[in-house]
Formats: structure tokens, C-alpha cells, sequence
């Protein structure tokens, strides 16, 4: 219930809950503070706010809640003199002076003072020489000043209470404290995620971007980074952008500096006696045309990436089916979640999450399966720390424990690759426990006769957990109500990733749960799906229909009629282009010789294949390659809707550019469309969304202006119809032996390794060295200390990395960084294999 | 390293994981160790479940806690009144010359430690020193230099 009270003799009502100070600042009234933030638990730690309640002695006005009839007084001869002493004592301890400052005309400390009336002069005087401390500017971003600060601990609240890293705190006491991190390190080097929320709330210049401007207009969009799709807000001055505000990470925060990306492609490009030569427009779209209309159906393929707006991918699958005639259309999705999707599909009738983000944080038990999350989904990370620090139990299923294992109510660190088992024994344990409701268990005979593959010390064999630790894990997370399962590429990135998943929905169908999330990386993987980029389904997530019932694998359709069959996969294109019945590519935002695995078969294939057509915003390493290149617009650059990964639609809108003669990937697609007799092939995002809404399953509906107003929409989703479907176990393909001891597998080390992140110089040098984490027990056994040399060999291959230590994956696990895991150890895409270590001298 | 760190996984496994748990860990740490290493502070941290960052935030709060490994030569300067009256600030400058640190450190090659301490009980000697278990008296930074002249800075006047 709202409360009135009286301040200074005005009456002010007050939100519930409301303390004093905020009552105060929301009634338009000042009181000086330093350590109060809306967003934070109050500290009472400046002690400027003091004020007088019902004529009482002096009281924090940031920690007395706002009651009923209070009369309150801001201001007193007495309170004034605590103020101007305060104010005083900080001014002491504060070097430089405000000329020149990061936080001029921002700083809570200069308003202060001008409030307060101080007169500066005399602060001035009282300014002892003392000798300067040495700033941290280890972050590319942003410097933290410890002659500025005034220890107020916003900063260490927000990494701690909303973050949930904690990489800063006070450390020292009296004159000496400080805020820093662990060991008073530079921070770039300590556990710091460089999310800038701290920057964000600092009242002084304690934490300051080095670089800011302050932005003259403002506008909304999603960032690009990946599949969480958090708002952001970027602000412009003179047409370049100069902040991002919202809750974000890193990537979020920073990651618009790509569009001062000093390689951007500008120009269009075709190839003159062999090397590539700038063109116009008219020159290379015509040529592209003229070209691929020499190919037919099946003889085309098109791939392209999860960054493509929701009005871009239907275009492009409509030019694929339409124009080319095949159905060989797919995006990067397939090395990472098309499993799960697909899987999705079969089980509830939709591949995509079943709820939005929001209720993670809402949730009693988060499964988390396979995901590195603080590395791949930062903010949604963020979600999950808040919803365990207020009680929710985490239970983690991953080798490797990262930075969420102080959070995490129960770790389990089965062998790389082992999942399915490991689900399924907890599906077992939900049986043999009888949580199960019997009404879900009616008509479940295959599904509980193939739960006896499964039996608990066989389970605990093959993962290596301890049969009470799936016990334990499984009662945890049928018990607690609402629950959530997310997952990442640890789960599907297996030779039986569709086996992962199908375990993980079976568990959640039995435990009654409808809480489930693949957790996509590419900021609209998901849209792209939807509308039909993919070589199986139609846009909507209609299937293909294959009128060789039965039909067999990926063949190739016939010439001229393509469309009528299922296309080719990402993964398959290549040994397609290599047997010759695919001769024309046209590659879309991804560069496949420079990001996908494989890059050996790619390099083949892309030297054989007759045409290759290639859209992206930079050359990267397949551009060098390609017949004719065409400048694409970035993120930033172009107008659209985007799907993030829980189904939430929204607008991304331009903000700056498209960078010198590039051009949105619609407007691209829709030039070579009319060139080739393509009907109907309007650019307007606004027209083919209107086109989408109204006919492509889930995305009915929909309107632009709607939209563009904010209105919330969702991709409609069909009710859940589920059962648990039977699965056998198949054991890894992968095993160790004695010449081949120890299981490698890959994962993030840091939340900059992705390909945007390497074209902002900032975050690319926030990514840490590389290193190969081992057991300490492995490392005794190999004679290998914290810092050497080491060369990993599989049965395939090897490589060389520097050893790092630890106790965060278990003996006989090694882990190496996902960028740097070369295929050659594998020999396949999957990330698991067996090997050995030597010590380099 | 890693024996200091199985050592202090040997520590915590006797405690539970409430928050109430880190000055006592911290303490038996330091009595095993001699300080509390940095490796120690993420291993308590993860135990407890807090950020690395507050346990080294408490241990540098208080003076009983040592962040940094003693030297082989531990030198104590006596603050007690009479030492100081008698020049012990001009005795802990020369020794910050000597070794390079100051107050409160140890020397990265882990020869020397210095410290001030309360006092020493040898007021009739004063100012005094005291290195490891030795005590000596009525210092002058000459005394002080021909205590270290292994020093680098000594080596430095003598050349
Ligand atoms: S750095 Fe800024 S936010 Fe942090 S304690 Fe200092 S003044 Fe406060
Ligand atoms: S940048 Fe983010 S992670 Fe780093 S200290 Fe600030 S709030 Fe914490
Ligand atoms: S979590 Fe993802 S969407 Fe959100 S700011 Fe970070 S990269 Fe962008
Ligand atoms: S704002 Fe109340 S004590 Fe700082």
C-alpha cells in the first residue's frame, strides 16, 4: 500500500516498500547521496543522507522505509554540519581536479557540492599532496580510479547482487581501502566479465569509460550478439554511436564498436582474371544472376547464418524454393541446435523453447545441461545466479564446473559425451522413486521397458557420477515446481545429440515439467528456422513433404525440380560440391572456410565448386574464393524482426550506416530475385512481414506497427502434446585406452571467442590466453605442472597449448577451448576424443 | 602449489559451507601455510560459495591475515615509543631501501619480510631490530647496512 508522508512540509506519497530517500527523490525533492542506487540494497555507507524524522535525532533516509504520516525534515544546522564534514573528508582523499575528469558535469560528488552550496575554494585548500595512486586501466573499455572513488560500494553491490560475478570488493581498511579485485590485480585479469554495469552505476569517476561522448538522440534495438536477444538502447551523436545502455553484457555493451570494424567490405567484387576487382552494383548483381541461372535445383545450394532478420531468411528461402527450385537451404544452426529443434518437433509438435526467458528467473530448480552459459548467454546467466541466490536450486550437468558452481545447489560431471545415460538414469531414479504421476506413466510400455538399458550402477559406469548423485539430482528436480531445463551445444554436439535431448524432454515429461529451452547462440538462429531455412522444412516448420516415401538420406533432387524434395544439410553440402552434384553456392553471413569445423573438406570444396556467390559484410577467409562478393549491412545497419531464442519477436532497427556502398541482405536478395524472374520480391521488411503474418504458422498475425509500438508478440506456439519416447543406449564413439588414457572435450573460456567479438579490437583482447585445463591428479600422473607446455595427441592428430591445473573438470577429463579445438584431433565435427599429453621441455 | 592447495581442501573439508566458516578457515590456512595465498582465497571461496573477491576483501581487512609468504629473513622493526624517539622511522627507511619493500611485504625472491612490531621488549637497546629470532640494538643505519650487505642497495653504495 502507497504511504504519505511529509517532507520539508511537502506531502509526498510513497511507492510500497519505499524508503525515505527514494520517497524523497521520487517527489522531486533532494537529499545528497552517494552510496544509494534504485537498483541495489541500500548500504547506509556515505551516511550523507542523514535526516530528521518526527523531530527525532539525525537517520539514514536510505535505509528508514517511507511510513504513514511521517514528517520528515532533509536538512539542519546539525545534519549540515555532518554533510559539509563528509563532503570535506571525501574532498580530501580526491585527487585532480574536475577539469578534465571522465565524469564532469555526470558526477554525483559535483552535484553535491553544488547543493550543498561548498564553496570549492576552501575544498581546494584542504587538499592535502598526497601522493597518486596508480589507476587500472587493464580493461580496454573503461579505467577504475581509486583517487576518484569514494567508496561507496555501488560498484561491488552491483557485480555481486546483480551481476553475480562478485570480481569486485573493498579490500584494506581504513585510509588504505580500496575497491578491486581479488588480490588488488588488474581487473581484466581477475574474473571480471567486462559487462560495464558497474560503470554504468558508479556515481563518480571511480569506474569511467575512458571514451564516452554523450549521445544526442537515442535508438531502441536487440542486441546481436546471441540468442538472448536483450534489449539495448544505443545512443548516437553525429551519427555514430557512442553508449549502449540496458542490462547487458560485454558483448552487448561494447559490441556496436563493430561497426568501426576498419575491414568492412564497402564495394561489390567479381573476379577478373583471377583475382577479385571492385564492380558496381548493376555489374555484380547481374553477373550473380547470369550465373546461377546456368544451374538448376539441386545443383544450387544455399547456406547462411542465424543473423539474417526474420524478413531477410523468409526472402531468402522463398529466392532458394522459388527462384533456384531446391530445397537445399540451411544455416549455421545445423552444427549446433538443429538437433535440437528437430527433436523439439517431434516430441511437442514445435522446435523451440516452451516459455519465455523470464520464467527461468522464476523458477524453483534450473536444470542446466551441456551450457556454458555465463560464456555463451551472459545476461540469461545473470537470470540464473539472481534466481539461486534467492533460493532456487541449480543443479548443473556439465564436465567442466565454471563460475556458476558457487551457485549451483548440485554439480554433476559426467565423461563428455555421456548425457543421454546419464538423463535416462534419471528418469530411472524418478521411477524407481515413484515421482512419477501415474497418469503420465499410463501408456508408457516401450518408453519404462527401455528405461532397463539404463539401470543405476550401469549409468554411474558409463558417466561416471555416483548413482546418490543422480538420485539426488533427479528428486531435486521433479520435486521442485516450476522447473526449468535449458541446454547448449555440450548436449548436442555429439555424434548422439538427438539422443541427449530426447533424454532430456523424456525427464521433463515425466516429472510433469513443460519448462524447456535449447539455448541457441546466433541472435535470431531461431527466426531463421522458423521461416524456413532449412533444407527439411518450410517456413512455419512445415516439412517438406518427400515424395520418395521412405525416401533415402540426402539425395539430390533431380535438376528443375528441387523443390519438391528435401535439400541437403549444411554438413552435407560439401561432399556434395566434392561428388559434383552441387556446382553453385551462394553463402550468406557466414564465412565457412573461416568459422565452421571442417575447414579442410570446405577448402575443397569451395576451390571446386563452379560458382560461388558470397554476402557478408567482410571478405573473411572464403571471400578470396569466391566468383562474385557483395557488401552486406551489419546488424546495426538494416531494419527487420528478430526471433529470439525463447520465441519472443521484436524489432531491430537501424542505427547507423549500411557502412560505405553495402546494402541490407534483403534488398541483395531481392535484386538477384528480379534479375532471375523472381515474382513478387518486395525489400520492405514491413511488406514481408505482412506476408509472414499471414502465412507461416506461429508468426500469424504480426503486424509492423504493432511492432514498432513495442507491443509484446510471441511465435504462437501449439499446444504441448508430448509422451516419452523409448531410447537404447549407444555407447561413445569415441573410447580411452591405455596409449589414449584421457577424454578430451571442448568448451568457452571466454565470452569474446565468438566471430563478432573478434572484430571489436577491445574484446578480442579481452580474450585470455589459451590453455588446456586439467585434472590435478591427470597432472601428476603426467609429470605436467600449471603453466607448461604440453602437446595433446589424439589417434588423428595434435597440438600444442600451455597446461593449466585445476580441480574444475574431473580425472581423466581435459578441456580445451571450443576456438582453438582443431578438427584434426577428431577428425569429425564432434568435440570429444581420446588423448595423451607429453610435457614440452 | 598444489600441495599448499590439497592442503586447504583438507582444511575446508572439515567445515561446513556457511558463510560464518571463513575468519576460522582463514586462520587455520594461515597457521598451515604461514599466509594465506591467493589460490587458497579462490579454493575458500568456492567452498563457501562467495566470491573470491570477499574473502580477500575480509583477509586484507585484518592485520592478523599475511597475503604474502614470509621471506627467509624476517626483519621486525620495533615502534615500540622508546625505539621510536630514538630514530626507528630513519631505521625502517633504510631498511626499505635495502630490501626494496616496504612495510608489510616480502621480497618477490622471498629473501626478506619487513615488519614494524609493537615492541620488542629491549627499550634500553633502543631502536632495535629483530631478524628471525635475533635481536639487535642501538641501531644507526650504518649498523643497518653491515646487518644486509648481501643487498642489492648495498652493493649499489659499495660499487
Ligand atoms: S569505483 Fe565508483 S562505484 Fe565503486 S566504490 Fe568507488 S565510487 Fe563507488
Ligand atoms: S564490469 Fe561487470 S563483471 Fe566487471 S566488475 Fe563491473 S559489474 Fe563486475
Ligand atoms: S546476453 Fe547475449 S543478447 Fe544479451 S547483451 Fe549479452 S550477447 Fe547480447
Ligand atoms: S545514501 Fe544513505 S548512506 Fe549513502
Amino acid at each position: 500500500m502507497a504511504v504519505s508522508l511529509i517532507i520539508d512540509g511537502q506531502t509526498v506519497r510513497a511507492a510500497p516498500g519505499a524508503t525515505v530517500l527514494e520517497a524523497a527523490l521520487a517527489g522531486g525533492i533532494y537529499i545528497p547521496h552517494l552510496c544509494h542506487h534504485p537498483d541495489l540494497t541500500p548500504a547506509g555507507a556515505c551516511r550523507l543522507c542523514y535526516v530528521t524524522v518526527n523531530g527525532g535525532g539525525p537517520v539514514l533516509a536510505c535505509r528508514t522505509p517511507a511510513q504513514e504520516g511521517m514528517v520528515v525534515q532533509t536538512g539542519s544546522p546539525e545534519i549540515d554540519e555532518i554533510r559539509r564534514g563528509l563532503v570535506e573528508l571525501l574532498m580530501a582523499n580526491h585527487h585532480g581536479n574536475c577539469k578534465g575528469c571522465l565524469k564532469s558535469g555526470r558526477c554525483a560528488l559535483q552535484e553535491i557540492i553544488a547543493k550543498l552550496r561548498i564553496d570549492r575554494k576552501k575544498l581546494q585548500q584542504l587538499r592535502p599532496a598526497a601522493e597518486e595512486l596508480p589507476r587500472d586501466t587493464s580493461n580496454p573499455f573503461f579505467v577504475l580510479d581509486p583517487n576518484k572513488c569514494v567508496l561507496c560500494g555501488i560498484c561491488v553491490r552491483t557485480c555481486e547482487e546483480l551481476v553475480g560475478v562478485g570480481a569486485l570488493n573493498f579490500a584494506g581498511r581504513g585510509y588504505r581501502s580500496r575497491v578491486g579485485p581479488l588480490g588488488a590485480g588488474p581487473l581484466a585479469q581477475s574474473v571480471c566479465e567486462s559487462c560495464g554495469e558497474c560503470v554504468e552505476r558508479c556515481p563518480v569517476a571511480g569506474l569511467a569509460y575512458v571514451d564516452h561522448r554523450r549521445p544526442r538522440e537515442h535508438v531502441q534495438t536487440v542486441c546481436h550478439s546471441c540468442g538472448a536477444g536483450c534489449p539495448v538502447t544505443l545512443g548516437l551523436r553525429d551519427g555514430r554511436v557512442v553508449e549502449a545502455k540496458g542490462e547487458l553484457c560485454g558483448r552487448g555493451r561494447f559490441g556496436w564498436r563493430i561497426l568501426q570494424a576498419p575491414d568492412r567490405l564497402t564495394v561489390p567484387l567479381i573476379r577478373r582474371n583471377g583475382a577479385p576487382a571492385e564492380a558496381s552494383w548493376e555489374e555484380a548483381l547481374d553477373l550473380a544472376a547470369r550465373e546461377l541461372s546456368r544451374y538448376r535445383g539441386g545443383e544450387c545450394a544455399v547456406l547462411c547464418s542465424g543473423r539474417l532478420t526474420n524478413e531477410e531468411a523468409y526472402l531468402l528461402q522463398r529466392f532458394a524454393r522459388e527462384v533456384l527450385g531446391t530445397n537445399n537451404i540451411d544455416s549455421t544452426l545445423r552444427l549446433t541446435h538443429a538437433v535440437s529443434l528437430e527433436t523439439l518437433r517431434e516430441a511437442t509438435g514445435w522446435g523451440g523453447a516452451t516459455g519465455p526467458f523470464e520464467a527461468v528467473e522464476e523458477a524453483a530448480c534450473i536444470l542446466l545441461v551441456g551450457a556454458n552459459v555465463a560464456r555463451s548467454h551472459p545476461v540469461l546467466a545473470r537470470r540464473i545466479r539472481r534466481a539461486a541466490a534467492r533460493g532456487a536450486r541449480l543443479v548443473v550437468i556439465d564436465p567442466r564446473e565454471d563460475d556458476l558452481g558457487r551457485f549451483a545447489h548440485l554439480w554433476l560431471q559426467p565423461y563428455p559425451g555421456t548425457d543421454p545415460a546419464l538423463l535416462m538414469g534419471m528418469a530411472v531414479a524418478l521411477v524407481e522413486e515413484q515421482l512419477v504421476d501415474p497418469a503420465i506413466l499410463g501408456g508408457l510400455g516401450a518408453f519404462l521397458a527401455s528405461l532397463e538399458d539404463f539401470p543405476p550402477g550401469r549409468v554411474s559406469r558409463i558417466t561416471g557420477v555416483p548413482e546418490e548423485l543422480v538420485t539426488e539430482a533427479a528428486k531435486c528436480y521433479a520435486t521442485s515446481r516450476p522447473a526449468v531445463a535449458l541446454w547448449g551445444t555440450g548436449l548436442t554436439q555429439h555424434p548422439h545429440g538427438g539422443d541427449g535431448v530426447r533424454a532430456l524432454i523424456n525427464l521433463a515429461l515425466l516429472a510433469g515439467h513443460t519448462g524447456l529451452y535449447p539455448l541457441l547462440e546466433e541472435a535470431n538462429a531461431q527466426g531463421v528456422w522458423d521461416l524456413g531455412c532449412t533444407p527439411h522444412h518450410l517456413p512455419g516448420q512445415r516439412p517438406v513433404p518427400d515424395p520418395r516415401a521412405g525416401g533415402k538420406g540426402p539425395e539430390s533432387s533431380p535438376k528443375g525440380d528441387g523443390a519438391s524434395y528435401p535439400g541437403l544439410t549444411l554438413t552435407e553440402v560439401w561432399d556434395a560440391v566434392l561428388e559434383g552434384r552441387v556446382r553453385a553456392l551462394y553463402i550468406i553471413g557466414v564465412d565457412p572456410l573461416g568459422e565452421l569445423p571442417e575447414a579442410e573438406k570446405i577448402r575443397e570444396a569451395l576451390g571446386r565448386v563452379e560458382l560461388l556467390v558470397y554476402q557478408h559484410c567482410f571478405m573473411g577467409a572464403t571471400g578470396p574464393l569466391a566468383h562474385v562478393v557483395l557488401p552486406a549491412a551489419g546488424w546495426f545497419e538494416k531494419e527487420g524482426t528478430v526471433t529470439r531464442a525463447d520465441g519472443r519477436i521484436t524489432r531491430v532497427r537501424r542505427v547507423a550506416g549500411p557502412a560505405g556502398g553495402s546494402l541490407p541482405d534483403g534488398d541483395i536478395i531481392c535484386g538477384l530475385a528480379a534479375r532471375m524472374g523472381g515474382e513478387r520480391f518486395v525489400p520492405e521488411p514491413a511488406s514481408v512481414l505482412g506476408e509472414i503474418a499471414s502465412g507461416v504458422r506461429g508468426y500469424g498475425g504480426l503486424s509492423w506497427e504493432g511492432l514498432e509500438k513495442g507491443a509484446e508478440a510471441n511465435v504462437a506456439r501449439p499446444p504441448l502434446e508430448a509422451r516419452a519416447a523409448p531410447l537404447e543406449y549407444r555407447g561413445p564413439t569415441e573410447r580411452p585406452d591405455m596409449q589414449y588414457p584421457l577424454l578430451l572435450t571442448g568448451a568457452r573460456n571466454s565470452p569474446y571467442g565468438d566471430v563478432l567479438s573478434q572484430k571489436v579490437e577491445g574484446l578480442r583482447a579481452l580474450q585470455p590466453e589459451e590453455y588446456l585445463a586439467l585434472h590435478h591428479k591427470d597432472a601428476a600422473d603426467f609429470g605436467i605442472t600449471d603453466g607448461d607446455r604440453v602437446r595433446v595427441l589424439s589417434r588423428r592428430g595434435e597440438l600444442t597449448v600451455r597446461a593449466a591445473v585445476t580441480d574444475v573438470c574431473p580425472p581423466g577429463v581435459v578441456i580445451l577451448n571450443y576456438r582453438v579445438f582443431p578438427d584434426s584431433l577428431t577428425g569429425t565435427i564432434s568435440r570429444v576424443c581420446a588423448v595423451t599429453l607429453e610435457r614440452l621441455a | 602449489m598444489s600441495g599448499e592447495l590439497s592442503l586447504v581442501r583438507e582444511i575446508l573439508a572439515g567445515y561446513g559451507k556457511s558463510r560464518g566458516a571463513l575468519i576460522p578457515v582463514l586462520q587455520e590456512v594461515q597457521a598451515a601455510l604461514g599466509y594465506v595465498p591467493e589460490g587458497a582465497m579462490v579454493e575458500i571461496a568456492r567452498h563457501l560459495g562467495i566470491p573470491a573477491s570477499h574473502v580477500y576483501s575480509v583477509a586484507s581487512f585484518y592485520a592478523q591475515f599475511r597475503l604474502q609468504p614470509l621471506g627467509r629473513r624476517r626483519i621486525a622493526v620495533c615502534r615500540g615509543t622508546a625505539c621510536h624517539v630514538r630514530g626507528a622511522p630513519e631505521i625502517l627507511k633504510e631498511l626499505e631501501g635495502l630490501t626494496g619493500i616496504r612495510e608489510g611485504e616480502t621480497s618477490e625472491d622471498l629473501e626478506y619480510t619487513l615488519e614494524t612490531v609493537a615492541c620488542i621488549g629491549c627499550c634500553a637497546l633502543a631502536p632495535c631490530v629483530r631478524v628471525n629470532d635475533e635481536v639487535y640494538g642501538e641501531m644507526t643505519r650504518e649498523k643497518v647496512r653491515a646487518l644486509f650487505p648481501d643487498s642489492e642497495e648495498a652493493h649499489r653504495d659499495a660499487g
